[in-house]
């Protein structure tokens, strides 16, 4: 059984397309087999929702009179990086207000406001050139008054992470996977699991440079691999990595994004993020395809590793092993002892991304794109 | 003798009165101010914990009704904007009492008040915002 980009595009057009989310995949296989669930399925919706800390926004806020060449700029005292084009900017999402620590409002934080409607200050100081005189300005603005907003993610969608547990120190620790309490009292892990994009499609066959996605409420497109990318990774007999391996390169209009899909976050102790939605649609081309998006967390193995000493040091040593089936549960067995489960991923975003994915491809108003290139 | 937590919602033209002293010298309660925010040219707020016979500390309540004072029960140090929570379940992850939970079900999470013993660890790690001590919310402060 094996089915086109070009049939399954019909289909949707003709509104008789078939398409479910990752989760009753998972359930149709194991109750029918892949087989069976192949033969029924065109479309399999995935999600997740997460703080996504290589996340930011590229602006270009028009130009001033007389013109000025932005060399340093603040929105709402956050820094920007201003080395590109006269009006040209990028807010990283981690960029903090206050550059002497941990702070609480940031580049995430902008981003979320300038979605939501607010209006942003800009604070921009040019050198004053024959050609782009002015020397500064310090506009308002809100989303719809600038030239371009454009959400430009170097790396989201980590294929698999880290458990992350606190095993050596006395004090708890304060890291971007949260507060880890001190001998092995809780692990946090970060991962939609049987919902992730990346692990419905562990080979990267469908995900690919092109791919039209679901970005933070909007559309976006996965544009190339993303930073870190590594196809190499160990891998379990079913292809599924067994720890952080693939991401993506996503980029989308930051106009026409929602924040409910784009939340700033802040990490006491570590600092400021972006929670990034993210949901992709994966065409069933065969049963290798249907095997792959009908994993379930069980089969989803997740490395745990301690942030006291060994992550902060390199050391790449691994404590243990467990999956998201027994994450999920709420605890995990470490070292012979109970340990309760801490999740930074939203699963119910995850769930609830998958399922209006599903019901826009339904609608005919999501329509899939075969990559251009692979990413691996 | 019991005791009640309550959020007390001072309007301006209440602010220069010495409500909460009618209620100790003329009522008879006893008043642990948790948290206070009052400024003679606003409003004010107070989270303060009573304690009395409960017929007392009824007619004190009454009383401060009647001079325009808005009560709620907060019952907590702490305040769960449920619209701000992406049901991360972060909170029910460190929760030492079980009070924050998630549906195995859903996914969601839940807040059950009688189990939370007020330790505020929740606060720390809804990187959202949507958890709120009592002081960030009084002063208006969103994180």
């Amino acid at each position: 059984m094996k089915r086109t980009w070009e049939e399954i595009d019909e289909k949707i057009q003709r509104g008789s397309v078939v398409v479910i989310t990752a989760e009753e995949m998972t359930d149709l296989a194991a109750c029918r087999g892949v087989r069976e669930a192949c033969r029924r399925v065109d479309v399999v919706t995935t999600g997740t929702f997460s703080p996504m800390c290589s996340s930011g926004v590229l602006l270009n806020t028009g130009h001033h009179t007389p013109r000025l060449n932005y060399r340093q700029a603040w929105l709402d005292g956050v820094p920007a990086y201003a080395g590109l084009a006269a009006v040209d900017l990028y807010l990283g999402a981690t960029s903090q207000r206050d550059e002497t620590g941990p702070s609480e409002y940031g580049g995430g934080h902008v981003i979320e406001k300038l979605v939501a409607g607010g209006s942003i200050h800009l604070r921009a100081e040019g050198h004053g050139t024959d050609c782009y005189p002015g020397r500064s300005a310090e506009p308002r603005f809100i989303l719809d008054e600038l030239k371009d907003a454009i959400l430009l993610n170097p790396r989201n969608c980590y294929q698999n992470y880290n458990v992350a547990v606190n095993a050596y120190s006395e004090k708890i620790l304060h890291t971007y996977m949260g507060p880890l309490l001190p001998d092995l009292r809780n692990a946090a892990y970060s991962c939609a699991g049987q919902l992730s994009p990346l692990l419905n499609d562990p080979e990267y066959r469908t995900i690919g440079i092109g791919s039209r996605i679901f970005l933070g409420g909007g559309e976006g497109y996965v544009t190339f691999r993303g930073t870190q990318h590594c196809p190499d990774a160990e891998r379990t007999r079913g292809g599924v990595p067994t720890g952080g391996a693939g991401t993506l390169f996503l980029t989308g209009d930051l106009k026409g994004m929602s924040p409910e899909y784009l939340r700033g976050v802040s990490i006491r102790g570590y600092g400021v993020s972006l929670a990034v939605g993210v949901g992709m649609a994966i065409p069933v081309l065969d049963e290798e395809m249907a095997r792959f998006t009908s994993v379930s967390d069980g089969e989803i193995p997740a490395p745990v590793v301690d942030y006291s000493a060994d992550y902060p040091g390199m050391s790449g040593r691994v404590l243990g092993m467990t999956d998201y089936g027994e994450l999920r549960s709420g605890e995990i067995i470490l070292r012979g002892r109970k340990v309760r489960t801490v999740s930074l991923s939203s699963y119910a975003g995850a769930r609830k991304i998958s399922e209006k994915l599903k019901a826009m491809i339904n609608r005919g108003s999501f329509r899939l794109a075969k990559p251009s290139a692979p990413i691996s | 003798m019991v005791s009640r937590s309550v959020m007390l919602g001072f309007p301006r033209k209440c602010v220069s009165d010495p409500v909460i002293s009618d209620l100790v010298k003329g009522c008879g309660i006893e008043v642990n101010i948790l948290r206070a925010r009052i400024d003679p040219s606003e409003e004010g707020r107070m989270l303060a914990r009573l304690r009395g016979p409960e017929e007392v500390i009824e007619n004190g309540l009454s009383m401060l009704r009647e001079r325009g004072v808005e009560i709620s029960y907060p019952e907590s140090s702490f305040i769960w904007q449920e619209a701000r929570c992406v049901h991360c379940g972060a909170c029910a992850g460190i929760c030492p009492s079980g009070a924050f939970t998630i549906c195995p079900e859903t996914f969601m999470v839940g807040f059950d008040m009688s189990g939370c013993i007020l330790c505020d660890l929740c606060i720390e790690v809804c990187y959202y915002g949507a958890i709120q001590s009592v002081e960030d919310y009084i002063g208006g402060c969103r994180k």
